[in-house]
């Protein structure tokens, strides 16, 4: 454990050592704002609740989350530190949970910076408080998987640009894996029962009751599985690589 | 050799693995889409997806099997995913009534593709098909539900604008095949509540939605306006803008009251709905013989203006559409109810539309409990200026007096029968005269709240009539019926709508603004009109005799024509106002959020990355030295 505590703040203090975290967390902010009453018209919609920010969440997060797992590994790999933390005592599994924990947190500090829309919205009206802080937590989570998604990715390549567009790419098929768009692509490939379990694995079923203030268990499942999955399969990559 | 061998080997292991995971991984999710659905934790402010205890005990009570049958076509979900959405949620609602029934509830779904005998069979129950998008066909998601006694209950179609309203009706189709045995409720009304048939266009006009909601809990028996006597099965009697009533109806009616029957009276000093009728449904003396012997009187000509919780309508203002608080059209909040009392429950308004004020009268012996008031800034307003109403002016005119107005009331206790002297000489009538009995009445002092457009849109959703309340007026009814007459089963169950929580603050600013500027443009305009009458009095007088006009009038002229300029200006400039605060909030709000928060943590960073180089640097220096 005291291990994976280790390696998680190596992680950590690399982000906050340079300006990339701030920038990060300031482009973050931006965005989710810029969406939240531009797009989303929380102002003019004259409703309190943060129902604009949280739609539009996932999106921001498809886009934004690869860019934080993409130096995950690769980053190690391109610059051969990769070597010196295999010679460590520990195991692949600890280390992928480490970064994996790292990059968690660092999501966390960047939901927490947005905590300020929340008073926004308390300050205009009074909404339901419950539902947003559910909504929180489904965020956080979806940003568990997609970290997870992400760790992988970059556990494949050296190289860091490759690694953020796999996990875009990859997040988008998970995200639009509930539409007619994927399913009516593996319909044509596989029997009906694989076809209803991609979709049971789209994002957007599970997170949209999470937004409206129902944790239900398929959702934790789902986020539970997905994460260990893909931790899983991040571990198997970095172990493949391994020279020998 | 062998460490080509080797990594391959752990290759294909490491490959299989993740094979064998991914399968997990799909299989774990299928099978908690299925049926873990159940367990969950709601968490928001109203409970809206725990079911009530109302639908528990529906479900606990039923004794004999009922069966519900889901007829969905898989296509929909697929190519509307909302729609798919909704239809796990049904389906996670009905398993959990199944469960808490005790096996009593059974649920089956039917797969409705097209073509098929299932498809066949939806249509012929009456379950309503909903047109593909792509017109590639039609598809169905309803309901069938049957009983031990082959009563069938269908929802025609589950459409996504009722979706809050789900538990709700689940419910009521259960309920209703259950046959718990409905109450009996005996109506008597001057309004068309059971529809009517337009005279001059001889087009079916519907009846109100408050009597199809009536209709889901009780058996309704409508009385004609000059019905001898109250059936004696009714368990309640509900009498709304009963008008001008006869001597054998009110005597009916006193005995039916002094029985200890409850009866519930909506008695309205105007009517919105039925302007032609306005006068007959002011009512006779003896109807407000019969409420003064009940303990209550309801000042006639006058409604209730009260301006704290009036609503805003839109209103023509000299060709210029206005947004304008209409005073007798109100909004009660909670605040404003007797909430101890159970008729409340679930209730968190009620739209009233010109209503009468109720005044207790003591010498009738009976208590009087109020238990909906208007706020203190309120005054009674003449009906006559209802006719052709201009908000503005009844705006400008009101004056509160710091009083509060009873809109509902109870009265109960021992009362005396109206009748002084005793049944009328041509009244034929069962058992004895009452002279005096315990009285069980509640009295509402406006019908309009009934009418349709007065607390829910009703619209069409695939050729059905679907209602969306936005106050629960209908609830109230039921509420009260069932209180007062009994069958406590539903008490609770009501649609837990998502209300939609406004930004209070900008509404804030909004009728304070409209407050602030409505004064300051009737000022203007009523100084354009004093200069515009002095502007077209000089030109007539000029025209007229021929008179030549002086240096200083035709002066006089010019000036009026520059304030006429000016006032006009003014008046513009106030307009735009309005919107100004609203508007400078928002932008405040805007540029805090996307501006101000990502510059405190630049500065932030600024702050940590300077401190931890200046460290570094300073610990560098110390390592040289030594």
């Amino acid at each position: 454990m005291s291990k994976i505590m280790a390696i998680f703040r190596r992680e950590l203090s690399g982000y906050f050592n340079t300006p990339i975290a701030y920038v990060f967390l300031i482009i973050f902010v931006m965005l989710g704002g810029l969406f939240t009453f531009y797009v989303g018209n929380l102002y003019e919609r004259g409703v309190a609740d943060l129902l604009p920010y949280f739609n539009y969440l996932p999106w921001l997060f498809l886009i934004l989350v690869p860019a934080i797992s993409m130096r995950l590994w690769s980053e190690e790999r391109r610059s051969g530190t990769i070597e010196l933390l295999m010679t460590m005592p520990i195991s692949v599994w600890q280390a992928v949970i480490g970064k994996w924990l790292a990059g968690v947190a660092f999501v966390a500090v960047a939901l927490v910076c947005t905590v300020p829309l929340w008073l926004t919205v308390n300050y205009l009206g009074s909404p339901d408080n419950g539902v947003i802080a559910v909504s929180y937590l489904g965020a956080l989570a979806l940003a568990c998987v997609f970290l997870a998604i992400g760790s992988c990715m970059s556990a494949i390549t050296s190289n860091q640009v490759i690694a953020f567009v796999l996990a875009v790419a990859v997040g988008f098929v998970f995200v639009t894996s509930g539409t007619p768009i994927v399913l009516d692509g593996v319909r044509a490939v596989a029997p009906e029962a694989i076809v209803s379990g991609i979709g049971s694995l789209s994002v957007l079923t599970h997170y949209e009751g999470l937004t409206r203030g129902l944790i239900d268990m398929p959702a934790i499942v789902w986020v539970v599985s997905m994460t260990a999955f893909w931790l899983f399969a991040t571990t198997v990559a970095v172990e493949l690589k391994k020279a020998g | 050799m062998r460490d080509v061998f080797h990594n391959a080997s752990k290759a294909t292991l490491g490959i299989t693995a993740l094979v064998f995971a991914a399968i997990a991984l799909i299989g774990i999710n299928l099978w908690a889409g299925q049926g873990m659905s159940r367990y969950r934790a709601d968490l928001t402010a109203g409970g809206i997806y725990t079911l009530s205890d109302a639908t528990r005990s529906v479900l606990s009570e039923l004794d004999e099997p009922v069966t519900i049958r889901m007829f969905y076509t898989p296509a929909l979900g697929a190519q509307v995913p909302t729609y798919g959405r909704h239809y796990d949620r049904v389906l996670s609602m009905l398993r959990h009534y199944a469960d808490l029934s005790d096996g009593k509830l059974r649920v089956s779904l039917v797969n409705a593709e097209r073509f098929t005998d299932e498809e066949d069979e939806a249509s012929a129950i009456g379950l309503q098909g909903a047109p593909l998008p792509g017109g590639s066909g039609s598809a169905f998601f309803g309901l069938a539900g049957t009983n031990s006694t082959d009563e069938l209950e269908i929802i025609p179609f589950l459409a996504l604008e009722r979706q809050n309203f789900l538990e709700l009706d689940l419910t009521r189709m259960v309920f209703k095949l259950a046959n718990a045995g409905k109450k009996k409720v005996a109506l008597m009304s001057r309004l068309p509540i059971a529809g009517n048939v337009n005279p001059q266009t001889g087009q079916q006009i519907p009846p109100w939605a408050v009597l199809t909601q009536l209709r889901d809990f009780f058996e309704i028996d409508f009385l004609s306006p000059t019905f001898d006597a109250v059936p004696e099965d009714a368990d309640l009697l509900l009498l709304v803008a009963p008008g001008e009533i006869n001597e054998r109806t009110a005597y009916a009616i006193d005995q039916y009251a002094l029985a200890g029957k409850p009866v519930i009276v909506f008695a309205d000093p105007y009517s919105e709905v039925l302007p032609s009728a306005r006068d007959n449904l002011k009512g006779s003396p003896l109807f407000t013989a019969l409420l003064a012997a009940w303990g209550t009187q309801l000042e006639a000509d006058k409604v209730v203006g009260d301006i704290d919780n009036s609503r805003q309508v839109q209103f023509n203002n000299q060709g210029q559409p206005a947004v304008v608080n209409y005073l007798p059209w109100l909004a009660m909040p909670q605040t404003s109810f007797e909430r101890t009392d159970g008729i409340f429950n679930q209730i968190s308004s009620l739209l009233f539309a010109s209503a009468g004020a109720l005044t207790p009268v003591t010498e009738a012996g009976t208590s009087f409990q109020p238990l909906i008031a208007s706020s203190p800034r309120s005054a009674m307003i003449e009906v006559k200026k209802l006719r052709n109403p201009n908000p503005i002016q009844l705006l400008q005119t009101f004056l509160p007096d710091g009083q509060q107005r009873v809109l509902a009331a109870r009265m109960r206790g021992e009362a005396k029968s109206s009748f002084k002297d005793g049944r009328p000489k041509d009244v034929t009538a069962k058992g004895e005269h009452i002279a005096a009995g315990p009285v069980n009445i509640l009295a509402v002092s406006d019908a309009d709240m009934l009418f349709d457009s007065f607390w829910a849109e009703v619209g069409q959703s695939n050729g059905r009539q679907v209602v969306i309340p936005r106050a629960g007026n209908a609830n109230f009814l039921i509420n009260a019926i069932q209180d007062m007459a009994g069958g406590q089963a539903l008490a609770g169950l009501r649609g837990r709508g998502v209300e939609q929580r406004l930004f209070t603050r900008v509404a804030q600013l909004r009728a304070d603004a409209n407050a602030r500027f409505r004064q300051q443009e009737q000022l203007l305009n009523k100084r354009l009109q004093e200069t515009q009458k002095k502007l077209t009095d000089l030109l007539s007088r000029s025209k007229d005799g021929e008179v030549t006009l002086s240096e200083a009038e035709q002066k006089g002229i010019e000036d009026f024509r520059t304030e006429m300029f000016t006032v006009r200006k003014s008046l513009r400039e106030v307009q735009r106002n309005l919107r100004a605060d609203i508007d400078a909030l928002g932008t405040r709000v805007k540029a805090v959020n996307i501006a101000i928060v990502p510059l405190i943590i630049a500065l932030l960073g600024f702050f940590l990355l300077w401190r931890r180089r200046s460290r570094a640097s300073a610990s560098k220096a110390r390592g040289v030295e030594q």
